[in-house]
């Protein structure tokens, strides 16, 4: 992961509006090294908002083309919600080939991942990565990078959600205490074979737990998730509880902390 | 041979489809008796699929259903997290890198060739994924063990 990416998003995290969304997204594209980055909104009426990297001219292209409505990537993902390479959606009408060859004079890439979004009560937005490279260099980069533009896109969305007129501000989400114990685990320096053993818990489950965790905190790692639980309080690790074998039940959250001091 | 097909892309495959919801409703219903509810075609759906799950399904020589899974993502609903938090401890599973799977079904006669290429599919990375799977013990009407764990094993 580029190393800044967590300071961007905790940027955009703090933004008010739609300036904080397109800094990040420029922000992203220069860190992750690509021509462009996208995050494009389309509502069940066809409305589109979004922010991104592509010139002007070619946005304003898209949207006087009424290129939405032939475009197979947006055709492709719209109700879906697994990403794809754009490489394996359908390009084979000759409007779709038109509409590419216009979209490659306009400075796009012709590599492309596609997240799609589904959203709340039908919501629905794509978060698209863009690059002028060959297959196998593209092939390279969304392996490395897929499960982190996955979880950027998911972050972008929810800032977008926020901005939405009328939209009710959203409690943030409060993690469950067995989500607690566990970050509190990693954060104390179990493995996590250790800290499954000590739960009770199979592996497998653990990581749903931990990633759970992790997209509740807005965190793209696990360590980068147990630092914004231990800056946000929710909670204290201490490295000798371990060692002396507490119960399990008197060491992990604040309130038991608390309670004990 | 194996089809991922949206929700919204049954309609065009209705023989697949009515097949899959038939062997649903026999497998769920009549085989382990779970109180889902079946419709009068004999069709086993309920409030999930009407969400655009994305199935997995094996489709046989004639058409219709072998065997199938069904994908929702954990950042929408759920049946994880609206019925079975007991089973996590009170933990919503929630992440754009989980994805939940419900109603693994096999047909009749599905032998176990169409449970491996299920678990195959599913259980490989659509694109790097992971899956949350509520984890059941699927008997065939035989009463052959078809359960995901025994088969991947």
């Amino acid at each position: 992961m580029p190393s800044n990416v967590e300071r961007i998003l905790a940027a955009l995290e703090q933004s008010e509006g739609l300036e904080g969304l397109q800094t990040a997204i420029l922000a992203l594209r220069d860190a992750y090294r690509i021509d462009h980055m996208v995050y494009h909104w389309v509502s069940a009426a066809g409305e589109q908002y979004g922010c991104g990297t592509y010139a002007d001219d070619w946005v304003q292209r898209y949207v006087s083309e009424d290129y939405l409505r032939i475009d197979p990537v947006v055709l492709g993902c719209f109700q879906r919600f697994h990403p794809v390479d754009w490489k394996r959606l359908d390009w084979s009408s000759k409007a779709a080939r038109v509409f590419l060859k216009d979209a490659l004079a306009h400075g796009l890439g012709n590599q492309g991942f596609a997240i799609p979004i589904r959203g709340p009560n039908g919501q629905f937005a794509l978060f698209t990565a863009n690059h002028r490279c060959d297959d196998d260099a593209w092939a390279a980069f969304c392996e490395a990078h897929r499960r982190e533009l996955i979880l950027v896109a998911h972050y972008f969305n929810e800032k977008a959600l926020e901005l939405e007129p009328g939209r009710a501000p959203q409690p943030a989400q409060a993690l469950s205490p067995r989500e607690l114990e566990t970050l509190t685990l990693i954060a104390m320096g179990y493995s996590r074979a250790q800290v499954a053993e000590t739960l009770a818990i199979s592996e497998y489950m653990l990581r749903a737990y931990i990633e759970s965790a992790r997209f509740k905190l807005g965190a793209l790692n696990t360590t980068h998730a147990v630092v914004r639980a231990l800056t946000r309080g929710l909670i204290v690790a201490e490295g000798t509880e371990r060692g002396q074998g507490a119960p399990l039940s008197g060491a992990v959250t604040p309130a038991t902390q608390a309670a004990r001091s | 041979m194996i089809r991922y097909l949206y929700a919204d892309q049954l309609a065009t495959n209705a023989v697949l489809a009515r097949s899959m919801y038939r062997d649903r409703a026999q497998q769920f219903a009549e085989l382990l008796g779970w109180e889902v509810s079946v419709n009068t075609a004999g069709e086993e759906r309920d409030q999930y699929d009407a969400l655009n799950p994305l199935y997995v399904i094996w489709e046989d020589e004639t058409g219709r259903h072998g065997g199938s899974m069904r994908f929702l993502p954990t950042v929408g609903r759920t049946m994880v997290n609206e019925h079975f938090l007991h089973l996590t401890d009170g933990v919503r599973i929630e992440s754009p890198l989980i994805w939940e799977y419900t109603r693994f079904c096999l047909s009749p006669g599905a032998g176990p060739h169409v449970a491996a290429a299920l678990m195959l599919a599913g259980g490989r990375d659509f694109a790097g994924f992971r899956v949350a799977a509520i984890r059941r013990r699927v008997r065939r009407a035989d009463g052959a063990d078809l359960s995901p764990d025994r088969i991947r094993a």
